[in-house]
């Protein structure tokens, strides 16, 4: 291993206490590493403070845009990673970021995220090609204002890394479903602040689209069964938005 | 005049409890039967109960033929606590027990959901028998059985399931474990037809076949969450003979 290089490991977290000594470890080729903490429970900021290289900030969640945006802000180093904590920085993929870095071509560099879905590596479905940009100058990109999937908004060049990045976000279907749930309540907060009003055909036809969608046009049947539950659940929670959007409208939870 | 006895099991309920007492107060008897709650609804029954019995739960049959014991009048009706008689109920239950037909009497209970009232999404159940010879049975889906022929009333009995979409959606999958693993335990596999077909049906079944899109985006999100469910029920089974997850409802 090389010594650590000027680039600063930004992360945000909330009762990460299992993954955050790996979280680190992985990172062992930057020089510094900032956490902005949404108070987590347990004791995810007493295990990240034990690391000399790491500084810890607790910040009350508003979005993940503003929680992202923070850190870079709190950031020494103009390059930065973000990675999060269910995403695996394999030892080649830290490699290739080290030679991006004593030689950058571009001010924001793409990688490839690997879904596994029930102990399955999804390959069709729409999610094989994951791209996002998890290395990047800081002087020419900042998180978007979106509530929810904010992505980062580069102003220069981009490339694709080669090594892909293994995305650890199943933990169990009740967890993920209960995501999807989240998400599904977040985006009727969004769509009814741009005052959209829900009708038969988002409770009817967009569900049945996104599954078409996922399963048949992007492959999904090719995933197998998984292909079918993934298609399935996501179909299930266009509907559950506008449910939820709907009752927005008329007041009741 | 026959007697009535209302029975009510209760666990936590002090929330909703006040207001189904105060629905059943014209009955010559109240029992409570409760499963050592740990918030007030002991002190809410006792303003109003006839008895307050307190038993540690271990099935809703055991549990509502403990009540049944009990209870002294000629008639017994079963009510939850966050079920409510309306009026014309009321009446209709007295006007019936002065020249009953039948041995027992089944309740409509239409689905309230979204702040309305799903009239397409509706159970009738027996909930007012004559007590002699009346027992429940079953351990999981607790039925009631009664002497004599079962008859019909034509009032509605209020019911307030509807706690919120989260809440409903979590009881379905939390359900979804418990018969996942009943499946599981037959043997039973999740095949393409399970998850596919099952789902689709269930959807149709409740949306088309018994009208439920007569009442509006709630009858359309019962039918979906319940084909939900459905879905979910083969998805555990799929994990469980996978091995990949463990049954954490049971």
């Amino acid at each position: 291993m090389e010594k650590p290089v000027n680039i600063t490991g930004i992360a945000i977290t909330l009762n990460e206490a299992h993954n955050i000594e790996s979280y680190i470890k992985s990172l062992w080729f930057v020089d510094e590493i900032v956490i902005v903490d949404s108070f987590s429970s347990d004791n995810t900021v007493a295990l990240a403070e034990r690391h000399e290289k790491v500084t810890v900030y607790q910040r009350v969640f508003d979005n993940f845009s503003a929680q992202k945006n923070f850190a870079i802000s709190k950031a020494t180093n103009d390059w930065i990673t973000f990675f999060d904590l269910d995403e695996e920085v394999t030892p080649s993929l830290a490699n290739e970021i080290l030679e991006k870095f004593k030689n950058p071509t571009a001010i924001g560099y793409f990688v490839k995220r690997d879904f596994y879905f029930m102990g399955k590596r999804i390959k069709y479905s729409g999610l094989q090609n994951d791209f996002i940009i998890r290395f990047f100058n800081k002087n020419y990109c900042r998180y978007n204002t979106k509530l929810v999937h904010e992505t980062l908004e580069a102003d220069g060049k981009t490339e694709k890394l080669k090594n892909s990045l293994p995305h650890h976000t199943y933990k169990s279907f009740d967890d993920y479903t209960g995501k999807m749930h989240q998400y599904s309540a977040l985006q009727a907060q969004m769509l009814y602040k741009k005052g959209k009003k829900p009708n038969y055909y988002h409770f009817l036809f967009r569900p049945f689209y996104r599954f078409w969608n996922q399963f048949i046009f992007r492959l999904g049947i090719l995933d197998g069964k998984e292909g079918f539950i993934l298609a399935y659940v996501s179909a299930f929670s266009v509907f559950k938005r506008y449910v939820n959007l709907w009752l927005l409208y008329r007041k009741i939870d | 005049m026959a007697k009535l006895t209302v029975i009510i099991p209760t666990f936590n309920e002090e929330a909703y409890l006040e207001d189904a007492l105060f629905s059943v107060r014209f009955a010559d008897e109240i029992i409570v039967i409760d499963s050592f709650s740990s918030d007030n609804t002991p002190e809410i029954a006792k303003k109003y109960a006839s008895k307050f019995l307190q038993r540690a739960f271990d099935n809703f049959s055991n549990q509502k033929n403990y009540a049944l014991k009990e209870a002294t009048g000629d008639w017994v009706l079963f009510v939850d606590a966050d079920e409510r008689l309306t009026h014309s109920l009321e009446i209709e239950i007295k006007e019936t027990l002065q020249n009953p037909k039948h041995g027992g009497y089944k309740i409509n209970f239409p689905h309230f959901y979204m702040n309305r009232f799903l009239y397409h999404h509706s159970d009738d159940v027996l909930r007012l028998v004559k007590r002699e010879g009346a027992q429940f049975s079953g351990s999981v889906h607790e039925k009631l059985i009664c002497q004599g022929s079962v008859g019909k009333l034509k009032n509605k009995m209020l019911h307030f399931t509807y706690k919120g979409l989260e809440n409903y959606i979590k009881k379905k999958e939390s359900y979804a474990w418990f018969q996942a693993q009943q499946l599981f335990d037959k043997g039973k596999k999740a095949t393409w037809f399970h998850l596919f077909f099952k789902p689709t049906y269930r959807f149709f079944r409740s949306y088309i076949l018994k009208g439920g899109f007569r009442d509006g985006v709630p009858g359309m999100t019962v039918a979906a969450v319940n084909a939900y469910g459905v879905f979910e029920r083969y998805v555990k089974l799929r994990l469980l003979w996978q091995g990949l997850e463990e049954n954490k409802k049971s």
